[in-house]
């Protein structure tokens, strides 16, 4: 089920007031069946691969508190192998069995592996890593082992973030599900106001972009290298808003109900002046989630430049993989594990440089590193490294040929307003907080903005039910 | 019951009630607008699918849009002359315009259906159906073909028009705004031509086999073709020039042929003319510039007066 579907708004309504109606002690039961239901409406059966992990890492965590050394450390292994092993088998399959295809091809061996026409789960890297926060947190003693199968089985499944994030901590959310909810007036507005701003974001700006990118990326090689640089330019904005916007539907509709889940997004695009900075607004639940469980025990920037550059790269590159089975992905890691290192080995220069630019200094470093990530974001959107190869070429050469203005009858005039709504919003969300009109204490600018952005989002809104991106991941 | 229930009911029937009230008094304003532009492609539209009075009716793509130059049609054959077509639209949507100029009083002399070779695969893609969702709603309210169309086609769609006319013109403001804002009217009689061209390049592949056949489509091209003949109205089905290499029949052009065939209906074909596959004629692959748009339409208006068609 896809949040801007009329299908969710109906299930929304009703699992939030059943909720609210039921007492505390079987609400997880709702929640649990509320999620069960919301997952099985992509594809019923990859219900019980769901199943298999929960299980396995359920008592993986109740053996590992009860065990120690070896066998301790074997039930981690345990759990760590499941989850792994369903995702490598699911989303890397046949990744792996075309490049060895291709490899033995070249010694004359013909598709030694068969293919699999797999159907890959929806949100799989999402719940796996959040199933393997868990057994990590329990072996590492950050985390009692939770007993409560129902509410285990509702760490993972928990619906608003179930098939895109956050990935949430169990520390952060477990003890949630034993609290008493009251329904709270202004949670449950600002709840909703959230969830108006992600649609806002999902329906204004990514999916309007989307149709641009699209029609571009679709038949690059028609296409000038000022169209795919505009293009490249927007989907930037797109994927922001696109993954965003869920992440604050799903923030808000958790909210609504009372539960806090972590922040994923501050405002990344245009705002943060260097590559780190958008690392640190950009999917903050999975960076984070690598930096605790990768980067730091790989040894972090803790042994010297050379080993500090030597984590970043893999980390990337693992993070590359984990969004999609395909080599573009790779090249996109290691291409944002590139910029932060060499960011960070060249610290000193850049300091000169911003000094001599004064009072621009800022608007230049926002611009570069919005450039430099979107020159990423093409290995990211680009299927095949043939097709990413010959956009950036296009790009970097200036390929001749006229600017694409969309197709008719959709005018530019809306691809540029959804870029300069959000980027105007976002400025004053970050550079003035407190001109608030949403969550004004003036009642008629609080209408006011309510019914212009509801207005805005009838008038311009795009309400095609495009998928949300990180749903294939 | 809680206090914070009450409060939140009460508020968002509040909140609901201003937004019914604004999207019928702002969304009826946007309507108005819309179907009383004064000018510019929308005008030529609303007069296409209300009331077209002229003798020479053309319907199509952006093909005919940009093709068709009514001025010489007027010039050579002294009939009145309108081109109803619509860029990115094919026969579901001229088959639910064609009523307005065949059922009424007045009959039009001729009528020119400017046919792409994917005329009955156009559907295929999703990004079709929204393009002609966003041509249908806005007359949802006011046109019962449209509405009937829209029902049978995307109802989830025809719904949310029904309860929201802010909804009905989505994505249709800033042409409201660029059409009242116009100085001079470049659609000549829905004519719009294009100037100069953006070709770099030598004539590339028609890629013409990839889409399947659209049963709908299939379906409202034959409706098209027998509501014109029976009404005893001449009409023309002409595939005009594409820039292009030299290209063989997909399934769906195979087809459509047979359709038209059927009803003894004359099909000129032109798509592969060497005469105009020429970068000074052409705007962009798949259409004429004003220069190649005089040229073709100099040689059909000669063509109807040669055999008889306007006499």
């Amino acid at each position: 089920m896809v949040f801007n579907s009329l299908i969710f708004v109906a299930f929304f309504i009703v699992v939030t007031t059943l909720f609210f109606v039921l007492p505390h002690k079987y609400r997880w039961f709702l929640l649990l069946a509320a999620s069960c239901y919301f997952y099985m409406y992509f594809l019923p059966i990859y219900i019980l691969i769901l199943g298999f992990t929960i299980v396995v890492d359920y008592f993986a965590g109740l053996y590992i508190a009860k065990t120690e050394g070896r066998k301790r450390k074997l039930w981690l292994v345990c759990s760590l192998i499941a989850n792994i092993g369903v995702l490598a088998f699911f989303k890397y399959y046949n990744f792996l069995n075309y490049n060895i295809a291709q490899v033995l091809g070249d010694f004359g061996y013909k598709d030694p592996i068969p293919h699999l026409d797999i159907l890959l789960p929806v949100g799989l890297s999402f719940h796996t890593f959040q199933a393997m926060s868990y057994t990590i947190e329990v072996y590492r003693g950050h985390q009692k082992p939770e007993k409560h199968f129902g509410i285990y089985a509702l760490y993972v499944m928990f619906y608003p973030q179930l098939v895109a994030g956050p990935i949430e901590r169990p520390q952060n959310i477990l003890h949630q599900f034993y609290e008493k909810k009251y329904f709270d007036y202004d949670r449950v507005v600002a709840g909703l106001r959230q969830m108006l701003w992600g649609f806002i974001k999902k329906l204004i700006v990514a999916d309007r972009l989307a149709v641009y990118v699209d029609a571009v990326y679709n038949n690059a090689e028609h296409h000038s290298g000022i169209s795919l640089a505009i293009a490249t330019c927007f989907f930037g904005f797109q994927i922001y808003c696109d993954f965003s916007g869920y992440s604050d539907i799903a923030i808000g509709a958790a909210k609504i109900m009372g539960y806090d889940l972590m922040t994923n997004f501050r405002r990344p695009m245009l705002i943060s002046k260097s590559i780190g900075e958008v690392w640190q607004r950009w999917h903050i639940s999975l960076t984070t989630w690598f930096r605790d469980y990768l980067y730091f025990p790989l040894g972090g920037n803790r042994n010297g430049a050379l080993k500090s550059v030597r984590n970043v790269l893999i980390v990337f590159a693992l993070s590359g993989l984990w969004h999609g089975a395909n080599w573009t992905f790779v090249i996109w890691g290691l291409w944002n594990g590139f910029l932060i290192s060499v960011e960070r080995i060249l610290a000193p220069v850049f300091t000169k440089i911003h000094k001599l630019l004064g009072v621009t200094a800022n608007f230049f470093r926002r611009a570069t590193v919005y450039c430099m990530v979107s020159l990423g974001g093409i290995w990211f959107r680009s299927t095949t490294i043939d097709q990413g190869w010959y956009i950036t070429k296009s790009i970097l050469t200036f390929k001749k040929g006229g600017v694409f203005k969309g197709e008719p009858p959709t005018s530019f005039g809306y691809y540029l307003f959804a870029v300069g709504f959000l980027i105007t919003v976002e400025q004053f969300q970050e550079y003035l907080p407190n001109f608030k009109v949403m969550n004004n204490s003036n009642v008629v600018i609080r209408y006011t903005g309510y019914v212009l952005l509801l207005t805005l989002l009838l008038m311009v809104g795009v309400f095609n039910g495009g998928q949300f991106i990180y749903f294939q991941f | 019951m809680n206090k914070g229930y009450k409060k939140f009911i009460l508020k968002a029937f509040l909140l609901l009630a201003i937004m019914f009230i604004i999207d019928r008094s702002l969304g009826g304003y946007i309507e108005y607008l819309y179907l009383h532009e004064p000018m510019g492609d929308v005008a030529a539209f609303s007069h296409a699918i209300n009331d077209p009075k002229e003798d020479l009716l053309i319907y199509g793509s952006s093909r005919a849009v940009h093709t068709y130059d009514t001025r010489i049609f007027t010039d050579t054959l002294g009939i009145s002359a309108f081109n109803c077509g619509r860029n990115a639209s094919n026969v579901i949507y001229h088959s639910a315009i064609l009523s307005a100029a065949i059922n009424g009083e007045h009959k039009p002399k001729v009528i020119i259906l400017d046919m792409v070779a994917k005329e009955i695969a156009w559907r295929s893609g999703q990004y079709g159906e929204d393009v002609l969702a966003g041509m249908l709603l806005p007359y949802v309210l006011t046109n019962d073909n449209f509405a009937t169309l829209s029902k049978q086609l995307f109802p989830k769609e025809y719904y949310k028009a029904k309860v929201s006319k802010l909804y009905a013109y989505n994505s249709h403001i800033l042409s409201i705004v660029k059409n009242y804002s116009r100085r001079h009217n470049d659609n000549i009689n829905g004519y719009q031509p294009l100037h100069g061209s953006k070709i770099l390049t030598e004539p590339e592949e028609f890629t013409s086999g990839r889409d399947k056949i659209d049963d709908f489509s299939k379906e409202k091209l034959e409706e098209f073709v027998k509501s014109v003949t029976d009404k005893k109205i001449p009409l023309i089905v002409i595939i005009s020039p594409m820039y292009t290499k030299p290209f063989k029949d997909n399934a769906a052009l195979t087809l459509a042929r047979q359709i038209i065939a059927k009803y003894n209906v004359p099909l000129w074909d032109y798509s592969q003319d060497p005469r105009y596959v020429k970068k000074e004629l052409f705007y962009d692959m798949a259409h004429l510039n004003a220069s190649g748009a005089t040229m073709f339409s100099k040689e059909i208006a000669s063509r109807m007066k040669a055999e008889g068609i306007i006499k």
